[in-house]
């Protein structure tokens, strides 16, 4: 058993407590004349700061402002790809022939439609020509009076989920209408770039990209709260269960010291609820982060990988089709790597943080 | 009382008058402070110089505790800061069982009492992690596990060096007591 003198202590204490040594000849000269220096310096690092700070301010505030504006179009846009698209037909039939004033509406891509059923169209008005059920028909074939017939027509291509079953029981037959009710037009050839065009709409994205930044509850004495941005990849596996994985960059600030940590975190995230614009997810992982920097006592190879457990419940905003913000409340904790220094994860190895961050899909 | 607020308020405004004179009035003091953490007078003097300038720039004495217990807490911040930019808080762990005991100090006649700059010359002997945390123990009264936080080491790696710098010290001033006894 070691011995403690305490002897030591207290002469020391009572002899040095207010020992003085007189600085050198000129010291305070040296001061004076440095003073005005680190003033300057101590303004100027206070405008870079100012100017900085206005500069992120500025940045956020334009991003804010061009994603509040672009971000309808774009909805505009991927409603036109994928949803309904309509067509308005006038059509003269003059002598036994039809002639196709083609008013599209929507894409291009529903002409090739009109023009693939041509053909059908025409057997159409020759049936209507024979049967003379419909009274704005007059045949001509018989007399030399010019007979003019009016169809109008209007297809209804389907994009999205909610009418894939209208389109999966005609069996790859378009949809065709008119004021008559004739409803036939085989999809032939000739549609198979808009049918993939259209399937390829149908499917669901299951790929993501997400970007965060989080902070986690302070410990106490002089570890701050740590600080850790990521981005990550979210591959969606089937309806309930998805992957994640990235890269983390961890930064620990304490009183004199900070620390650098570079991480992949693995993470599956299991959807509890799916409501009109929000999503209910739950998520459980880990991080495996490695000291990279920031310590003046500290190497890289001076500490081995610190393992960390993670589980939180998340909550995603949908803004619109792709992009969606998500903040997830998570629990983690800091496996003892045996380090024989102290900081924020070994002295709250338990802890709460909060990840905010904005997902993309595509 | 009204001096120290005067002498205050002069350096919040800064006045060359005010700052002059808290540098005649404590520089002595601080300077020891500085020797005692850095173990070297010249570096000592670097880091008041770096000291005062932080004081005169960025006056930032709110009252809640005497001018004098305000500065020595800057210096010795500063000491601090310049001893982990440098490195010189190095590692040592140190199992305590295998500490040794530290023996009693040899009684010398009153005539032949230590010096304070001896004594602060014991201090500066010491290396690096024992008197830094020697320092934070005996004068900063910090407990081992404040240490162990402003220093970013475990808690019995405080003790342990302070355990060793008393060690060390004792042996010191025993030889130095004994080195007199026999020029006499």
């Amino acid at each position: 058993m070691k011995k403690e003198n305490d002897e030591i202590t207290e002469l020391f204490r009572t002899r040095l407590d207010n020992a003085e040594i007189n600085p050198r000849d000129g010291f305070w000269e040296e001061v004076k004349r440095d003073i005005p220096l680190a003033l300057n310096k101590h303004r100027r690092f206070f405008l870079y700061r100012t100017a900085a700070a206005a500069s992120v301010f500025i940045v956020l505030g334009a991003a804010s402002a061009a994603f509040l504006y672009f971000s309808p179009k774009e909805e505009i846009k991927q409603a036109f790809t994928k949803a309904v698209i309509k067509s308005k037909v006038n059509k003269t039939i003059v002598s036994n022939q039809i002639e196709l004033k083609n008013q599209p509406i929507a894409e291009a891509t529903s002409y090739s439609v009109l023009k693939s059923s041509k053909k059908n169209l025409m057997a159409v008005a020759s049936k209507a020509t024979k049967n003379h059920s419909n009274p704005n028909i007059k045949d001509t074939s018989n007399d030399n009076d010019s007979v003019t017939v009016t169809v109008h027509m209007s297809f209804r291509v389907v994009g999205n989920s909610g009418n894939q079953n209208q389109s999966t029981n005609n069996n790859g037959v378009w949809q065709a209408g008119n004021t008559s009710n004739v409803q036939y037009a085989e999809n032939n050839s000739s549609d198979k770039p808009l049918s993939n065009n259209i399937e390829t709409s149908k499917k669901d994205k299951t790929w993501a990209i997400k970007a965060a930044l989080s902070a986690s509850i302070p410990a106490r004495g002089t570890y701050s709260s740590p600080l850790e941005a990521s981005v990550t990849i979210e591959k969606q596996i089937n309806k309930v269960l998805s992957l994640e994985s990235g890269i983390q960059y961890s930064y620990l600030h304490s009183e004199g010291q900070t620390l650098n940590y570079i991480g992949i975190p693995v993470k599956m995230n299991v959807n509890l609820a799916k409501l009109q614009k929000v999503d209910l997810y739950a998520s459980i992982g880990g991080i495996t982060d490695k000291y990279i920097s920031g310590s003046s006592k500290k190497n890289f190879s001076d500490e081995s990988i610190q393992l960390t457990a993670i589980a939180g419940l998340g909550i995603r905003y949908h803004l619109n089709n792709k992009i969606s913000l998500y903040a997830e409340p998570t629990f983690t904790h800091y496996f003892n790597n045996n380090s024989e220094f102290t900081s924020y994860r070994t002295e709250r190895s338990n802890n709460l943080k909060l990840l905010c961050g904005l997902r993309m899909v595509y | 009382m009204e001096k120290e607020r005067q002498l205050i308020e002069g350096c919040r405004e800064g006045k060359d008058s005010a700052r002059e004179e808290l540098y005649t009035t404590y520089s002595k003091q601080l300077l020891a402070i500085c020797y005692r953490y850095t173990g070297d007078l010249d570096t000592a003097h670097d880091v008041l110089h770096d000291a005062f300038i932080k004081i005169f720039t960025r006056f930032s004495f709110r009252g809640e505790s005497s001018l004098t217990t305000w500065l020595c807490k800057v210096v010795a911040a500063q000491s601090i800061d310049y001893l982990r930019q440098q490195k010189r808080i190095t590692r040592m762990v140190t199992n305590e069982d295998e500490l040794p005991d530290i023996p009693d100090l040899v009684q010398a006649p009153p005539e032949n009492a230590l010096t304070e700059r001896q004594l602060l010359q014991f201090i500066a002997e010491l290396p690096d992690g024992c008197r830094t945390v020697f320092n934070l123990f005996v004068f900063e009264h910090k407990s081992h596990k404040e240490i162990a936080e402003l220093l970013h080491i475990k808690e019995h790696s405080s003790t342990s060096q302070l355990h060793h710098a008393k060690f060390l010290l004792a042996n010191r001033i025993n030889e130095y007591r004994k080195n007199e006894e026999r020029k006499r």
